[in-house]
């Protein structure tokens, strides 16, 4: 289940003989593996059991249960927002890479396929002092499969259909590992597609036509004594498909096409009281957009970008005398060609950093850390973080930490020239930009009583050279907006936690509150609301499964001064698995809930029904 | 192990082009009675000039986006005015509707905005909230060297929603320039 609090850096070196310890490219020590009581940050995590037990579709929809993880359907995807910040303020790791290709600052969550995923972490809160620009609002590390010598199969079809409106969509997938001695391999393919919702007009979309394939090889050689080496081959491919209406009348024909591509090799070698861990990675991230203006081609559009990113790093963790000591460095290079940029954006960075947890007492735990980011175009940048654990009277535990984090500009933000001549206004990058900053202070109280938990956190973000458009100059051209370092804003809040596990029963409950302020308007943020609450229960059997959940989202300011609309999702599921055989019936957004001011790409009620199998994964 | 190195999406912007060979053009169209025509004010730089009697000879209104001048005429010839009617009935609108004064043209930059005072400065209804410009309910007179027109905005975009492409329609009602 969801382990709130929880995790990082555990006294003793990591453990890497166990099953999970398969999963691939785990660096910064894989936090979950340790015992919660050991570790001095918050973190949420979510394994293949939760995520199969939520029986989500997709990534998106898994997180946005989590409480303070916000997911919204934007036009260009699944969005993930922490800490009541922007999407661009998460920093995304899959395998401990950066996730290439960004589309207005987000990361669109629906390129990872839930199949491949084996471990979500979500860790709020400005960190980067260990992992650098975009982690000021937080960071979501995803863990992949990987194979082990034992022969697995595994296969799922998944058919949701919201019952008279549109074709039904459809989710496969494939997977086989398997081995000998020391070496193993494993492949998974995934096929997923649906069709587009059409707005009243019978014209124009409210939810595109979507299809997507994906491919994943990866292998490894693990010795019984020495080096341990993982490769692993990743490449999705995606349409999306859609009928824009524009001002004036205008109806066009869009279409996105995107390709991700990644390669990842780690070599990790265990001393008597410390591990070693080298990665390499090279990814790429191509996207087509073209928009068909129909009856005329005034306003046709065509663009392609590609984004280049390599990576590399070297992790040591040691046990010593004082506690475990953890020296790192990261390696970046990454460049953007795209049409709508002036000239290529190229950057490259060098970031060593250190972490030492030591414990002063046998009740408190500390943890210092700091990271240099040394970057070709924006200098050095010092970040820092200071977490502690305390072990209170009465089985209370209290978890503090201070943190900042940074984000250097996209080279949109940059490079960009973008003219929409059917709204009549263009956007200007701005070479002279500089990094936003943010420092963020957070508090958790967590008591466990036999089968109940207890837990309240506050945190605090302030947010510094927030970068944001203009006012805009307005000549004959129409109006021309450009990218400045001017904002300044705050967001702080309350997190609310309770949960029970009693035998076959599983209640959480929770609550958060969030408060922004945009120092610039002396408005609260945008699209951010103040009041959003969960709660699921499930039963879990021997062969059968429960489970119901419910997300309510309160008011929240709008751009143009309105208050966007309450709304809650309400999603039920029942499950059976005699064997390795597993069958599901759910309806998700039972409320049938429609768009909302925020909501792009709510899907209407859906009955979703899942057939599965799992040969030799589990026992 | 070997790496992927896979890009299977096709080029997008052939299909682009594949659809566009097929695409209906806008065209421009004068018929009897009175004119109508599309005209293409889509270049950000250069202007467009429109002769309404569509003979050889000045024009008297030209166009840039949603810009719309006077010509000034040179040294006062070839100088065209206009003034405008809310709300008035194209059809209805005769040669004796006519006024006598109140023309006004274009003048040269009185407020310090860097730009000319022109007659043509609010035909329209701007939205900001889709930045979409919708003309106002006016007919607007036009007197010029070919004679008085009366002359309408019908849309600042094309059928196929193409902004800058103003569909016009104006009908002359006087050859003389004065009534």
């Amino acid at each position: 289940m969801i382990l709130i609090s929880v995790s990082a850096w555990a006294a003793e070196p990591p453990d890497t003989s166990s099953e999970e310890a398969d999963a691939a490219f785990v660096v910064r020590s894989a936090p979950s593996k340790r015992a919660g009581d050991q570790v001095a940050s918050r973190i949420l995590v979510l394994d293949e059991q939760d995520l199969a037990d939520m029986g989500a579709q997709n990534l998106g929809e898994a997180l946005d249960t989590l409480p303070g993880v916000r997911v919204q359907q934007g036009y260009r995807g699944a969005e993930l927002s922490l800490r009541g910040l922007d999407p661009q303020h998460t920093l995304v790791l899959v395998d401990g890479q950066r996730l290439s290709g960004r589309t207005s600052g987000a990361v669109d969550l629906s390129r990872i396929s839930i199949q491949d995923v084996v471990q979500v972490e979500v860790i709020k809160g400005p960190q980067s002092a260990l992992y650098g620009s975009d982690a000021m609002g937080g960071v979501v590390k995803i863990t992949t499969r990987a194979g082990s010598p034992r022969p697995r199969a595994r296969g799922q079809l998944a058919v949701a259909s919201s019952l008279g409106q549109g074709a039904p969509t459809l989710d496969a997938d494939l997977g086989a590992s398997g081995g000998k001695d020391s070496l193993s391999g494993s492949i998974d393919l995934g096929l997923h597609g649906g069709q587009a919702l059409m707005d009243a007009d019978g014209v124009h979309t409210a939810q595109d036509q979507w299809r997507q394939g994906d491919l994943s090889l990866s292998g490894a050689w693990r010795p019984d004594n020495g080096p341990q080496l993982r490769i692993r081959s990743a490449y999705t491919a995606r349409m999306l498909e859609g009928v824009d209406s524009a001002n004036g009348g205008a109806s066009l024909d869009r279409t996105v096409g995107t390709e991700t591509q990644v390669n990842q090799m780690s070599l990790s070698w265990a001393g008597a009281r410390s591990l070693t861990t080298a990665r390499a990675g090279y990814s790429f991230y191509l996207d087509q957009y073209l928009s068909d203006q129909r009856k005329a081609a005034d306003l046709d559009l065509y663009e392609r970008s590609r984004e280049d990113l390599w990576e590399g790093g070297v992790l040591h963790e040691h046990a010593t005398g004082l506690g475990v000591v953890s020296l790192g460095a990261d390696v970046l290079v990454q460049s953007l060609q795209a049409d709508r940029l002036d000239g290529r954006g190229q950057r490259s960075r060098l970031s060593p950093f250190a972490q030492l947890e030591f414990r002063p007492t046998d009740s408190v735990l500390l943890v210092p850390a700091l990271r240099t980011d040394l970057d070709s175009q924006f200098g050095r940048n010092l970040s820092p973080k200071l977490s502690a654990l305390w072990y209170a009277p009465g089985a209370l535990q209290l978890r503090a930490s201070y943190g900042q984090g940074f984000r250097e500009p996209s080279f949109s933000e940059q490079l960009l020239r973008f003219s929409n001549p059917s709204a009549g206004y263009q956007v200007e990058g701005n070479p002279q930009l500089g990094p936003e900053s943010s420092q963020g202070v957070d508090l958790e109280l967590r008591r466990p009583v036999g089968p109940f938990a207890l837990s309240a956190a506050g945190w605090w973000t302030r947010l510094h050279d927030m970068i944001a458009v203009d006012e805009g100059v307005t000549d004959t051209n129409g109006t021309t907006y450009r990218y400045v370092n001017v904002d300044q804003a705050r967001t702080r809040g309350v997190e609310l936690g309770f949960s029970v596990n009693d035998g076959p029963w599983a209640l959480e409950l929770d609550y958060v509150y969030t408060q922004s302020l945009d120092f610039a308007s002396g408005k609260p943020l945008v699209g951010r609301a103040p009041h959003v609450g969960n709660g699921s229960l499930m039963w879990s059997g021997t062969v059968l499964q429960a489970r119901t959940q419910i997300s309510c989202v309160g008011a929240r300011p709008m751009s143009d001064g309105a208050a966007g609309v309450p709304y809650a999702l309400w999603d039920a599921q029942v499950g059976w698995t005699p064997g390795p055989v597993d069958l599901r019936v759910g309806v998700e957004n039972l409320l049938n809930t429609q768009d909302s001011t925020d909501l792009v790409a709510l899907r209407p009620r859906e009955l979703v029904f899942t057939v599965g199998g799992d040969w030799g994964g589990k026992g | 192990m070997i790496f992927l190195l896979l890009a299977c999406l096709p080029d997008l912007s052939e299909r682009l082009e594949a659809l566009d060979s097929a695409a209906t053009l806008d065209t421009s169209e004068v018929s009897e009675g009175p004119h109508r025509l599309l005209l293409d004010a889509t270049d950000y730089d250069l202007w467009v000039e429109l002769d309404l009697d569509q003979k050889q000879g000045p024009w008297e209104l030209r166009f840039q986006r949603y810009l719309v001048e006077l010509n000034p005429g040179l040294d006062g010839d070839g100088a065209s005015e206009a003034l405008w009617f809310e709300g008035a009935d194209f059809d209805a609108l005769g040669a004796s509707d006519v006024p006598e004064g109140g023309w006004l043209v274009d003048q040269e930059d009185q407020d310090g905005d860097g730009e000319p005072e022109r007659v043509f400065d609010d035909w329209y209804l701007y939205e900001s909230a889709d930045h979409s410009l919708t003309p106002l309910d006016r007919v607007y007179l036009v007197r010029g060297p070919s004679g008085t027109f009366k002359f309408v905005f019908e849309s600042y975009y094309s059928e196929a929603g193409t902004p800058a492409k103003l569909q016009l329609r104006w009908q002359q009602i006087h050859t003389e320039n004065t009534p």
